[in-house]
């Protein structure tokens, strides 16, 4: 935890809020954003960064998705529950996007050490905790069966998932992302995801195991913490949190350098986007 | 960890091994050991061009996704259409069956920049 600490203590912290942006701001947008940010950071560019973003009512796909047998039925269960879809270029399977979830991406250079991926997911994790330190609820990180997008660092409170973290690494920069269920009901985020792998599934014995969900093993903070949130509330308690840790703290956007490096990473994004889900139509 | 001597190697983890006037390229035991599990191998098409230190494709482990670097410039004349269905052969046999794509350098000297295995050695004993 000690080395989780040291990531988060940072020189100079920049913060870039894109949480109220609205429904126009696509989830496509967002991870050419954080590519982006990535190669600057990981250059030396722009000191390390912190986003948050919200999206409206979009299923985030893993790449794996993209081999469901029957994904079209699938989108298209999806399209009538009226979610948007893309397919993200961090790891992982389907979740949740709506008014109701936070998602949060540190981007940092891997300057000090190579390739240490757990050292990533420890800073998230160090992050939340003491986001709702106040709480006096133990929050775990470890796999939570049944639960979408399962990992090793599901992040849950008495065995019920709120959180899921990716990450991602390019140009010696890495996004650790991570989505916060806020509020609204998770297990119903979690029945929708359900229907989809069931519909895009049917009985097919495919290679790659796809999550059996059960559903109320999954929560939102709300639920959890048994108050209620909404999203500013959780943006001021990861402001407050990062600012403690850092020497520098303020308030961006994107800068003239990095405006370019966007267009070309989400050019790419939407490429890849096209490809994976094209690859349904084959 | 396994590191051949005949290979060459790029800072971004691609073993390059040169087979007369093309190169085969694949990532190494190092960078499949940190990785974890390897789950998709996302990879360009034979024909596609690609340049040095730029990206061809990505490796997603059940911890992340990696962007893999070409080591060299040139086109990609083959692409290992196994790995669509076993990903895992990154894991299990780095340097033999999940050889990632066969390049026809643009400039075969490119190599001569590349480390040697004791000169890759030497860098992940300093990661």
């Amino acid at each position: 935890m000690n080395e989780a600490l040291s990531l988060l203590h940072q020189e100079e912290w920049r913060v870039i809020d894109q949480s109220a942006l609205g429904v126009h701001f696509s989830a496509l947008q967002s991870f050419g954003i954080d590519d982006a940010l990535c190669a600057s950071v990981g250059s030396g560019l722009a000191p390390a960064t912190a986003r948050s973003w919200v999206h409206h009512r979009t299923i985030v796909l893993g790449i794996q998705d993209s081999k469901l047998p029957y994904l079209e039925d699938g989108l298209k269960f999806l399209e009538s529950k009226g979610y948007q879809y893309i397919v993200r270029n961090s790891g992982g399977l389907a979740v949740v996007l709506d008014e109701g979830v936070l998602n949060l991406s540190l981007i940092l250079p891997e300057k000090e050490k190579g390739i240490d991926i757990n050292r990533g997911y420890e800073t998230m994790w160090l992050l939340v905790k003491e986001m709702f330190a106040d709480f006096q609820k133990e929050i775990e990180a470890g796999e939570i069966y049944g639960s979408y997008c399962p990992g090793s660092y599901d992040l849950s409170i008495g065995g019920k998932k709120f959180a899921g973290i990716s990450q991602r690494r390019l140009r010696s920069g890495a996004a650790v992302q991570i989505y916060l269920c806020v509020n609204g009901s998770g297990s119903e985020r979690a029945q929708l995801l359900k229907e989809f792998y069931s519909i895009s599934k049917k009985q097919i014995q495919t290679k790659f195991q796809y999550p059996n969900i059960i559903p109320d093993v999954m929560a939102s903070l709300s639920e959890l913490l048994g108050v209620s949130l909404n999203i500013q509330d959780v943006m001021l308690r990861f402001l407050k949190v990062l600012k403690q840790y850092s020497g520098n703290f303020n308030a961006g956007q994107l800068t003239g350098e990095e405006i370019p490096l966007f267009y070309s990473y989400y050019d790419r994004v939407i490429e890849r986007n096209e490809k994976m889900l094209g690859l349904i139509a084959d | 960890m396994n590191t051949p001597k005949e290979l060459r190697y790029s800072e971004e983890h691609e073993w390059v091994k040169v087979e007369g006037n093309k190169v085969r390229v694949g990532i190494t035991d190092f960078a499949q050991s940190e990785l974890g599990d390897i789950v998709f191998v996302e990879l360009p098409e034979a024909g596609d061009k690609v340049t040095v230190n730029e990206p061809f494709g990505s490796v997603e482990s059940v911890k992340t996704v990696s962007e893999l670097y070409a080591p060299i410039s040139g086109k990609v004349v083959e692409v290992n259409e196994e790995l669509n269905d076993n990903p895992e052969f990154v894991n299990e046999s780095p340097y033999e069956k999940a050889w990632m794509i066969v390049i026809e350098p643009s400039d075969i000297s490119e190599v001569d920049n590349l480390m040697t295995a004791e000169q890759y050695e030497e860098m992940i004993k300093e990661d």
